[in-house]
């Protein structure tokens, strides 16, 4: 990082806060405009019945839930930046992990939306809370849905928490900066922060604690959400590599998904000079690793299948990869694995078109597996009687889109109403942090 | 305690309402009038202003009546609830289904609840305009019009076939007007075996033969199981015999694989018209081997020389070893039986395959024959008497025709002639429940009452006299046929009473069974007869039938030739029959056995006859036969003779109410000729609209099977119990439930399973099934809870179509249970899984990790217009959209029965449950039972049974549906 100023650091940041431009509240209006399509479609979908999109018997689950696992994937990229990096004190993290934890946090409120929108009867959705009521209903704890369920909500609370935690400082330093409305957000939000000695030493030692908490929750909500599939019985679901693979293909793909959102929003923003490109490839740098992660996982997958001798899964096997959805899978394959290796080359991880193109290509790629891990398996059960094909209605694809444009919306709103980039971290201290004791 | 709740000396509590509290309270009271101002209505749970005294709410009425969906003739209880007819079931005292019945059958109701009913008397300006009118002003009318026509002669009816008081009535009616034009008039009149018989015999009737003195069948073309006079009776003795002490041995040919030729141990799939040749070549090599006992001397050897098997196998395309193998057998036999019948075709070797099937038969003298009995079916017209009519109609030499219950705007092979006749007939009267095709081009449609509201009798066979009587008030205030035609002989100004002895139907009816009660008293005679459904006896013994010389002398057959060109063979399928069932969204709904096609119809060709005419799976298809054609989606399949063209009867509907109209094709008029067919691709694709995904095994072991020689030597499967005692350490992570009192379970005997699905159709009856409809039953959405799974092995002979119903297994260790978040799949104390939909929020869940693919789910609000809701079972729920549903082991029979012990203090029977499916099996392929009590058939069944396995043992779900492997005769 170029040597700054505090005082240009600070410029530097919330020049990104000014009125935005006329096309970039049209981008905000079309985007609104596909939210609004979806909620209609979704409002469709629960007055006439769940027989509006492909799903059947016995493909159950495929768009939504191929979506929760993707957008809750998107969002493991923030925690991992902000928590894990944190506490092995990777310096390179400051520049990129505020823009990731905002993804994280509107990555995982659209995922929690899926499985609501996925519900056959969505208005008695708070049946799947364990709230007390007279009749002593409780749900069922053996469900890895309700795993999923308290899974998510912890995640989503403590991804919220650990964002806002660290923003306080930047709020401050905002509500120092700015005039009107914004100053009153800001005051209120700041929660008195003044930067005395006292409240930098309580806050570091907060900001550690979460992200000693935060750190375990990256592992475990994609585990758990791993585990609606694993603890299944169906060949191509029940598998016990899932969590690991799980984890590591939603690191992947928070990844991907960080550099393709940076890459513009740098520019917009103009924020070239604190988010650099060695920031963005050394993110690149950690997809090299993921990639290795699932690509092994793929690997084991047919080689299980094979050394288990089991006829259901040698055939569930050769479905995924001749099939009807073959060419998903073999997609999937190039995207996730072959792609992401280029990254090996300098040149390539430092080429701002082959980050965006590749970043973008694993994101498709990451859907798209998914996809087939969720469609596969339902469509090629036990009985061959009674296998069946999805194919996706236009009411699932409004729905899906639509999520994308709930997530991008939130995501551009935040960005011009919260430092982008962390603005405290990103001034060295004048000495070496308080030890914590 | 005194009855007012008080004690003794106490008193009652002074009321404290003051005054002003009172003008308070009714100040109040008179507001919340005022606000309440939205008329209320009152939902009636009876539909009756005055209670009957004989309906107790909550309490179901049970009515003997005859089913009518068909010509057989079945014994039907009905089911009425509240005033409403909701069931139907087989008469278990019947001879002829021995309570058990079709899927036609137990789809009976839909034709009385069709929302397209007529309502009101309609009738027909020249200009097409329908005008709707009363009874009154249509009798008034017609009346005017019938008057003039007494003694005129100029009268014709035309109805389906009919027998006892109906049919005698016509034909006073008629005589009334001074005529005897009466047509019986079936589409499937058997013709081709009434003339085969006749040529040998000397009598044209359709026999009733019974099958279980057989101990080798023949069927040459006669699909006895799927649709071939009387099913049900067929199948419900056949297959029982099938598993009695001495199987019969049991070979099929004919042109298409049906559910019949399914079940034979071997079969032989030849060309429609060509499997006279196989009987043709038993004679002969029975002739030349030296005659058996009884043998008529004139049938040499000599006299069928031109069917050796050598001259016949290369015609048929199997080796002349295979005939003289069969030939063999037949000799072996001691009662051996031969079916032969064409079908629907009228080649010219129409009635040569009943004829050389019969011959067969008689040359051998087999005792088999003894105790066979006419059906009704002898009775109906022929195609020459049809056509006579039709000629007569065209000469105006009659005024007024009346049809009813036959549709020959649909099924006459002539579509167009029907309208041309009509042009001379000044008066068309249409007496029909349905819009269908013939009410529609007739002057007149009276609406009049199905036979589930009418009173009747039916004799379908000697012997078995049905009585019909009303299971629910008629709707619409419809008359029955009988009625209406007694109305409109009083409005021509008959005098009832002198003419009919009656002035109604239900007054004739009972007079003529006066006539049967002989010196018993009648009225006790009519209550019992009502009570048991009707009067049967063993019918008299009829002389051995013989072949005469003289008959003899006439016989010819036409030399071996394969057939040039490809050969029609329509088919009445198990769900629409002969079109009469299309109008039943349950049938159309119930996918096709063989085939499990849906809502359609197909054109089914062998992969060597596409492959000849370049035309593949998907394609649509022009089939052209006599000049005329239709155009239907492509059936590929080695499920159909090579050279022959199979297209199924039923479908294509121009009215006929909202669930025929406009679905698939009629086949009829193809019916006049059946060589020289041709099939042109039209260069459309379509895929069929069809229930099943993968139709073969793949090597999982779903459907097993056993060789009979290894009956006796085979080592019983490892079962895991649904029981405390199949839970092992080493196996489970859950401890197993406390053992239930009671562990209901159900075994299902694949070798009695012909597929002909009447389960299916009972269980929409019985739970209220939805209906999905054409656009998302091939979409897997149909909501069955019971399927029968097909599977094919083409390169098995013995067993190239299998058959298994599957339905929910109750797992002990259900892997529905654990994944649903809110406990709306769960165990109850009987060991039954259950599905509690109002907690259900529809995560599906369940359903994907069901490996049986057993759960529904509701993916709409699915309709039932009005009145079919009146049908549905007031103890089943209906479920709303969003909801998983499945099979319940029909949990509501299991808790009347279990209430009824209780309330007799004794503990529930063995047998004493019935689940809708296992009560419908016309092969009893269902056992139901208390696992858990030793002495149950259930538990006597699965414990020592070598045959019993569980459908995918390895996932170790404890499944309580054992199924029995399949035997096969070798």
């Amino acid at each position: 990082m170029p040597e700054f100023t505090y005082r240009e650091i600070n410029q530097e940041i919330m020049q990104a806060l000014s009125r935005p431009t006329r096309r970039y509240f049209l981008v905000l209006a079309c985007l609104a405009l596909g939210l609004g399509a979806g909620l209609l479609t979704f409002l469709y979908q629960t007055l006439v019945g769940m027989g509006v999109t492909g799903l059947n018997v016995p493909v159950g689950w495929t768009p939504y839930i191929t979506n929760f696992v993707f957008w809750i994937g998107i969002g493991h990229a923030g925690t991992l930046l902000s928590a894990i990096l944190y506490l092995f004190r990777v310096e390179w993290r400051n520049a990129v992990y505020r823009a990731a934890e905002t993804m994280t946090v509107f990555a995982v409120a659209t995922a929690a939306m899926f499985p609501l929108i996925h519900l056959g009867r969505v208005w008695v959705f708070y049946w799947l809370l364990p709230y007390p009521n007279q009749r002593h209903l409780w749900p069922n704890f053996k469900s890895p849905l309700m795993w999923d369920v308290v899974a998510v909500t912890t995640y989503f609370v403590v991804s919220v928490l650990f964002l806002y935690m660290g923003l306080i400082p930047d709020l401050a330093a905002l509500r120092d900066a700015s005039t009107g409305w914004r100053k009153r957000l800001y005051a209120r939000f700041a929660l008195g922060w003044d930067g005395n000695h006292h409240q930098w030493r309580h806050y570091l030692r907060a900001y550690m604690g979460l992200a000693c908490l935060a750190t375990p929750l990256v592992i475990s909500v994609h585990s758990v959400v791993s585990w609606d599939f694993a603890m299944a019985l169906l060949p191509g679901w029940h598998e016990t590599i899932f969590a690991p693979y799980f984890v590591a293909g939603a690191i992947h793909s928070g990844l991907a998904m960080v550099i393709t959102l940076l890459i513009p929003l740098r520019k917009i923003l103009r924020l070239e000079r604190l988010i650099e490109v060695r920031h963005l490839a050394a993110l690149a740098g950690l997809n090299i690793l993921t990639a290795l992660i699932i690509g092994y996982a793929y690997a084991v997958e047919p080689f299980m299948a094979w050394y288990s001798g089991d006829a259901a899964e040698r055939s569930y096997s050769a479905f995924r990869a001749f099939g009807p959805y073959a060419p998903y899978y073999w997609i999937m394959l190039v995207c996730n694995v072959a792609l992401p290796l280029l990254y090996s080359f300098r040149r390539v991880r430092e080429s701002l078109p082959w980050l965006l193109g590749i970043s973008l290509l694993i994101n498709v790629g990451m859907w798209l597996e998914r996809y087939v891990i969720l469609v596969t398996p339902l469509a090629h059960g036990f009985l061959p009687s009674s296998r069946g094909l999805y194919t996706p209605q236009w009411v699932e694809i409004a729905i899906s889109l639509a999520s994308g444009c709930l997530f991008l919306l939130g995501f551009l709103v935040a960005v011009r109403l919260f430092p982008i980039v962390a603005i405290a971290e990103n001034k060295p201290l004048p000495a070496p942090p308080p030890e914590v004791v | 305690m005194r009855e007012d709740g008080l004690r003794e000396n106490e008193r009652p509590e002074e009321p404290t309402l003051s005054r002003r509290e009172w003008f308070k309270l009714a100040a109040l009271g008179g507001l919340l009038g005022l606000g309440a101002q939205t008329p209320r209505t009152f939902d009636q749970l009876i539909p009756l202003l005055v209670p009957n005294e004989q309906i107790v709410p909550g309490q179901a009425t049970w009515y003997a009546t005859s089913c009518r969906e068909c010509p057989a003739g079945c014994g039907m209880l009905v089911r009425n609830r509240e005033g409403r007819a909701v069931k139907c079931e087989g008469n278990p005292d019947h001879p002829l289904n021995a309570g058990r019945l079709c899927a036609r059958g137990q789809a009976a109701l839909q034709g009385l609840y069709d929302p397209d009913r007529r309502r009101a008397p309609v009738r027909r300006r020249a200009s097409g305009e329908e005008v709707t009118l009363t009874w009154a002003d249509a009798l008034t009318d017609l009346g005017k019009h019938l008057a003039p026509l007494r003694h005129s002669g100029r009268v014709a009816v035309i109805s389906d076939l009919q027998t006892g008081s109906l049919a005698a009535l016509l034909q006073r009616w008629l005589a009334w007007f001074g005529s005897d034009r009466y047509l019986i008039y079936e589409p499937l009149n058997y013709e081709g075996l009434r003339g085969g018989l006749q040529a040998v015999e000397g009598r044209p009737y359709v026999p009733v033969y019974r099958l279980e003195q057989a101990d080798f069948v023949l069927s040459l073309g006669a699909d006895f199981l799927d649709t071939w006079v009387s099913p049900v009776h067929h199948t419900q003795r056949f297959v029982e015999h099938r598993h009695g002490a001495n199987v019969p041995g049991f070979v099929y040919a004919g042109p298409r694989l049906s559910l019949t030729a399914a079940a034979a141990d071997a079969r032989l799939l030849v060309a429609p018209g060509q499997e006279r040749l196989v009987a043709l070549a038993l004679l002969q090599v029975l002739a030349a081997a030296g005659p058996l006992p009884g043998w008529p001397a004139w049938l040499t050897a000599r006299r069928l020389s031109a069917f050796t098997p050598e001259a016949v196998a290369p015609v048929l395309g199997v080796t002349p070893g295979w005939l003289r193998d069969l030939a063999r057998r037949w000799a072996g036999a001691r009662a051996p039986v031969a079916l032969g019948d064409p079908g629907v075709s009228p080649g010219p070797e129409a009635s040569e395959t009943a004829a050389a099937a019969h011959l067969l038969n008689l040359a051998s003298g087999t005792p088999a024959l003894a105790g066979t009995v006419d059906h009704a079916l002898g009775q109906t017209a022929t195609a020459e008497q049809t056509r006579a009519l039709l000629a007569e109609l065209d000469t105006g030499a009659i005024d007024t025709l009346i049809v009813f219950g036959a549709n020959p705007a649909y099924s006459l092979p002539d579509p167009g002639r029907w309208q041309v006749a009509l042009e001379k007939v000044r008066q068309v009267i249409s007496l029909t429940p349905y819009r269908d095709e013939t009410s529609l081009t007739s002057h007149w449609a009276l609406p009049v009452g199905t036979p589930l509201e009418c009173w009747g009798d039916y004799e379908p066979q000697t012997g078995v006299a049905n009585l019909l009587q009303p299971t629910t008030g008629p709707l619409y205030g419809a008359p029955s046929p009988g009625d209406a035609l007694l109305l409109l002989a009083a409005a021509a100004g008959c005098d009832l009473p002198a003419t009919f002895g009656a002035s109604s139907f239900h007054e004739y009816l009972r007079n003529r069974w006066r006539q049967r009660a002989g010196k018993t008293d009648f009225e006790e005679f009519w209550r019992e007869s009502l009570r048991r459904g009707g009067v049967w006896s063993e019918p008299p013994a009829s002389p051995r039938p013989t072949v005469t010389r003289a008959a003899a002398s006439k016989l010819s057959f036409s030399p071996p030739a394969a057939p040039v060109g490809p050969r029609l063979c329509l088919f009445p399928t198990m769900t629409l029959f002969d079109g009469r069932g299309a109008h039943k969204r349950w049938l159309q709904e119930l996918p096709d056995p063989m085939t499990k096609i849906i809502w359609e119809s197909w054109v089914e060709i062998s992969p060597a006859t596409a492959q000849a005419a370049g035309l593949s799976a998907g394609q649509v298809v022009t089939v052209e036969a006599g000049g005329r054609q239709v155009t239907a989606p492509l059936l590929v399949t080695p499920g159909v003779a090579p050279g022959t063209v199979a297209i199924p009867l039923g479908q294509g509907h121009t009215a006929f109410g909202r669930y025929a109209q406009g679905r698939g094709v009629n086949a009829f008029p193809l019916g006049i000729a059946v060589d020289a067919v041709t099939v042109t691709p039209t260069g459309r694709r379509q895929e069929l609209l069809r229930t099943d995904g993968e139709p073969y095994q793949l090597d999982r072991e779903i459907v097993r099977m056993l060789p009979r020689s290894q009956l006796a030597t085979a080592r019983p499967e490892p079962l895991i119990m649904p029981l405390t005692s199949g839970f092992t350490r080493d196996r489970d992570l859950y401890a197993p439930p406390p053992e239930p009192e009671r562990r209901w379970a159900m075994a299902i005997d694949l070798s009695r399973c012909t597929g002909c699905s009447a389960c299916v159709t009972a269980c929409y009856a019985e739970n209220n099934l939805g209906v999905v409809g054409p656009d998302h039953a091939p979409r897997q959405r149909v909501m069955s809870w019971v399927r029968v799974d097909r599977y094919f092995d083409w390169r098995d002979p013995q067993a190239p179509a299998v058959f298994q119903p599957m339905l929910c297994q109750h797992c002990e260790a259900a892997p529905c249970e654990p994944v649903c978040p809110v406990f709306a799949s769960a165990h109850n104390e009987e060991g039954l899984n259950m599905q509690v939909y109002n907690r259900c929020v529809g995560t599906r869940y369940c359903s994907n990790n069901c490996p049986y693919k057993v759960r529904r789910f509701n993916w709409f609000d699915y309709d039932w217009p009005e009145p079919l809701n009146w049908q549905a079972n007031p103890e089943v729920s209906v479920r709303c959209r969003g909801v998983m549903e499945k099979c319940s082991f029909c949990i509501q029979r299991i808790r009347e029965v279990e209430f009824r012990a209780r309330q007799e203090g004794r503990p529930v029977r063995d047998g004493e449950v019935t689940p809708a499916c296992a009560q419908t099996c016309p092969a009893q392929v269902f056992t139901f039972g208390d696992l858990r009590d030793p002495q149950s058939k259930i538990a006597r069944l699965v414990a020592t049974n070598p045959r019993a396995y569980q459908v995918l043992p390895q996932l170790n779900t404890k499944p309580a549906v054992f199924y029995l492997k399949k035997i096969l005769n070798d």
